[in-house]
């Protein structure tokens, strides 16, 4: 296992907690406030984090073998 | 003997930790001088108000027994918890899990933020430190860590407030959002919010440093190994060394590290919140201190513990996938 996957697997662990807590916030948080759009916000970097470090996982990519 | 799986072991560990913290943080805050109702009541002395009337005022709005012997409590508070009830902001008179959900976005708009950047950031540069160890680039990338690890985050932040919004007006001097925007998915709050979290994210961002400088470490480390000598001797490229060799090694202490930070990282929050006004988990909890609001804070206290948990609970089943020498368990990670 290279570096590329070992990151790929901290990101991933990293974003997991990042989403189960933005999980507990849109379980609670009013519908109309700017909280809502905020957590929206994260939520990009973290789904786009998860997808990608599955991505990379799950393709076995390492591109300096 | 009946062995139990190592992965039920540490699910079983995670459980007693997290009651462990939330009974330490309840003892923690009932020894605490003072009590809500005090506080209070001092708040509105300063107001003006007769001390009789604020007594009154404070017993109507608080709504709370004041006698309720601890271990009640106690009892109440665990029972809550595991209902998932986190009890009503004495001070807000708002519901606990609202106010944490409702502040939790915004901490973790600049953690995210910051926590990827640095990460990424410091894992690339401490490679090209080590590649080129005793180069010029490594001579002044490591002054550049040590200065930036020397100095704590808090006292950037304020130097950074300082320069960057008062003296030149190009950040806000405080908040989250813009005023005067409606909160919704349009350029003007969306740009506003990013601007407002530009300081707190680049204050923050001196962990890169340090991580850059961990990175650096590890690899010099792992590059005196005598299997690197044995991949020398092979005839092994540089190349091959670097990235086969050296870097799968180097990141793994670093990946328990960085976890372990997160926890870290809320507490620190705390303190950057405060500097920047920026009003997320860490900038609540400092005012339930400074109001006795009790249910406030243990919520607050628990969320974070969960978080850590939660990462740390990740870092060790996720551990073995990383290490293939932990593999058959028995060994945390950290």
């Amino acid at each position: 296992m290279g570096l590329i996957q070992s990151g790929a697997r901290t990101v991933l662990g990293m974003n997991v907690l990042f989403l189960l807590l933005l999980g507990f916030s849109f379980l609670f948080m009013r519908s109309d406030s700017g909280a809502r759009v905020v957590a929206q916000l994260t939520l990009i970097p973290v789904v786009l984090g998860i997808v990608a470090s599955i991505a990379v996982l799950y393709t076995g990519w390492e591109p300096f073998e | 003997m009946v062995s139990i799986d190592w992965r039920i072991r540490r699910l079983g560990q995670t459980v007693f930790t997290v009651w462990a913290v939330t009974t330490l943080s309840f003892v923690l805050v009932r020894l605490m001088p003072g009590n809500p109702m005090g506080a209070m009541v001092r708040r509105l002395e300063r107001q003006g108000v007769n001390p009789v009337r604020a007594r009154e005022l404070v017993s109507l709005r608080l709504n709370v027994d004041p006698n309720q012997p601890i271990p009640i409590a106690y009892m109440n508070y665990m029972v809550d918890m595991v209902q998932g009830n986190l009890g009503v902001s004495t001070y807000y008179s708002d519901p606990v899990s609202v106010i944490l959900a409702e502040a939790l976005p915004w901490t973790l708009f600049v953690l995210s933020w910051a926590t990827f950047i640095s990460f990424f950031v410091g894992i690339a540069v401490g490679a090209l430190m080590a590649y080129w160890e005793g180069g010029k680039l490594d001579v002044g990338l490591t002054s550049w860590a040590i200065l930036m690890g020397s100095i704590p985050f808090y006292v950037l932040a304020i130097l950074m407030l300082i320069f960057l919004s008062y003296r030149f007006g190009w950040f806000p001097t405080g908040g989250k959002q813009p005023t005067g925007v409606t909160a919704g998915f349009n350029w003007a709050y969306i740009s506003g919010i990013i601007h407002h979290a530009a300081l707190p994210v680049g204050s923050m961002l001196v962990a890169s440093g340090v991580a850059s400088l961990g990175m650096r470490g590890n690899s010099i480390r792992v590059l005196g190994s005598d299997y690197l000598r044995v991949a020398r001797l092979r005839g092994l490229s540089d190349a091959t060394i670097s990235t086969q060799y050296v870097a799968r090694n180097a990141v793994l202490p670093m990946y328990t590290e960085f976890l372990i930070s997160i926890g870290q990282m809320f507490g620190g929050s705390i303190v950057l919140e405060q500097v920047f006004q920026y009003r997320g988990v860490g900038w609540y909890m400092l005012s339930a201190l400074n109001q006795r609001d009790y249910p406030l804070l243990m919520g607050g206290f628990v969320l974070i513990t969960l978080a850590v948990v939660i990462a740390l609970l990740i870092a060790d089943l996720t551990y073995s996938l990383v290490d293939p020498r932990v593999q058959e368990g028995g060994n945390d990670a950290y």
